[in-house]
């Protein structure tokens, strides 16, 4: 049993002594300005390709009449609008 | 006694067999509560409770990044318990989570004239049949409290307090430094519904210690056989990860004033066509901050305490981290007690005005 608990322990530690410096070497690198940069740029990036995928999908939807993401986005915007209108007709309401 | 290796295995199975059939989700905010006032998306709770014996309620305003329940995680380790259990009107002033119709709140929505933040306040002086609260923000929460004290001179706001509250955005690290000039732009991470997505707030948050998610499962699996220590794990790590959307223009003023114009730490924010001083503050005021925090870094907080205007201000450094200041096991030993000692002394009814 001593034996088992003594394996245990020690595979705790031998994780911890490749965690910790690793954990330093990434928290390190993620404050590094340049690197900082690099993630931007890979987040514009993936952010443009994403959306020219979607851009593609709609057109590909809309031949077969079914509504795009853009489109569904676009009444959630609407219905969102038309709440913030209650909103501020209610506020209006309770002022008075 | 500590149970033999076999037993540990044994339990380490039956709640590694509970936590992948998803059956082990522990019950978190069960403090009750009833819910006094509510407009748009904020939401005002009061705990009900007999041993009430301080007659200025704490209203706790909760950030807009997470969820509330890290306040109530579990009965041990809750700071509203804590508070009631001392003997105070708690409120807390709640957020549902952000919708599309939620997108254009500025920071004018939650803490201007008619806002949010003083509108919670007003019910709660009408509620607890008072004449003030003791205002307490939580990380963004803070900012949200620290503002509307500033802007409106006339709000019945006897002692100002601030957990973990970001001031300086210079010393708030990755997450600040992302929307650096010339980096990210706040349209960057803002969806087609106005929001910053909550999976977005996520991988912020999760890039402030790359290798956490690894090193807790490894955690879970080396104490799966401890019950206790698996529930505290299970209700925090459910915390972590349970983020929820951020409201666009909000985020574009964060970006614009408080990240890229450093306004907080400068000690003035523009703010619903004026200016927002922090000087303006004059009531009693409380910054806590922690030094093993890795979300609002103490250096970020430690400038508030100089920016207030109260000549009754005061600042607690504490050792425990972000969460742990709330939910830890040092909450209760020592973060909790030395909050609520300050807020005792600041609520006795002879004690009043500090300006």
């Amino acid at each position: 049993m001593g034996g088992l608990g003594a394996v245990g322990g020690t595979w705790r530690k031998a994780f911890d002594a490749v965690e910790r410096p690793l954990t330093e070497a990434s928290e390190a690198l993620l404050k590094s300005g340049s690197v900082m940069d690099v993630i931007a740029i890979v987040w514009k990036l993936q952010r443009s390709a994403a959306s020219r995928v979607e851009s593609g999908v709609g057109a590909g939807l809309r031949i077969f009449g079914v509504p795009t993401r853009g489109e569904l986005i676009e009444i959630v915007n609407q219905v969102a609008g038309l709440q913030r209108e209650v909103r501020a007709l209610r506020r209006e309401v309770e002022d008075d | 006694m500590a149970p033999s290796l076999l037993e540990r295995q044994l339990l380490r199975t039956r709640n590694g067999l509970a936590h992948l059939a998803g059956l082990d989700r522990p019950a978190v905010a069960q403090t009750p509560r009833e819910l006094v006032w509510s407009r748009e998306s904020a939401r005002l709770w009061r705990y009900p409770s007999d041993e009430r014996r301080h007659p200025t309620p704490i209203l706790i305003v909760h950030s807009l990044v997470s969820r509330s329940y890290i306040l109530d995680l579990l009965p041990g380790k809750s700071m509203v318990r804590f508070l009631l259990g001392e003997g105070f009107d708690v409120f807390l002033l709640d957020w549902e989570a952000p919708t599309a119709a939620d997108a254009e709140n500025s920071l004018e929505t939650y803490s201007g004239d008619g806002g949010l933040v003083p509108g919670a306040i007003a019910a709660t002086c009408e509620e607890a049949g008072v004449d003030e609260v003791t205002l307490m923000g939580y990380c963004y929460g803070g900012v949200l409290a620290l503002l509307s004290t500033a802007a409106l001179a006339d709000l019945p706001v006897r002692n100002l307090i601030t957990l973990t509250t970001p001031c300086d955005f210079r010393e708030m690290g990755f997450m600040s430094d992302m929307f650096a000039e010339g980096r990210l732009e706040a349209d960057d991470v803002i969806d087609g519904t106005g929001l910053v997505p909550a999976r977005t707030m996520d991988t912020g948050f999760q890039a402030l210690k790359p290798t956490d998610r690894v090193v807790q499962q490894v955690n879970l699996w080396e104490n799966l056989w401890n019950d206790r220590w698996v529930e505290n794990f299970l209700a925090m790590n459910q915390w972590t990860r349970d983020h929820v959307p951020f409201p666009g223009v909000t985020f574009r003023q964060t970006v614009d004033l408080l990240i890229r114009q450093n306004a907080l730490a400068g000690g003035s924010v523009p703010f619903a066509g004026g200016e927002a001083q922090l000087g303006d503050i004059r009531c009693p005021y409380l910054n806590v901050f922690c030094e093993k925090d890795t979300i609002v870094a103490p250096a970020s907080s430690t400038p508030l305490v100089g920016l207030v205007g109260s000549r009754d201000g005061d600042e607690l450094r504490l050792e425990s981290g972000h969460v742990g200041l709330v939910a830890g096991s040092h909450a209760a030993e020592v973060a909790l007690p030395a909050i609520t000692d300050w807020v005792r002394r600041h609520s006795r009814r002879k004690a009043r005005s500090a300006a």
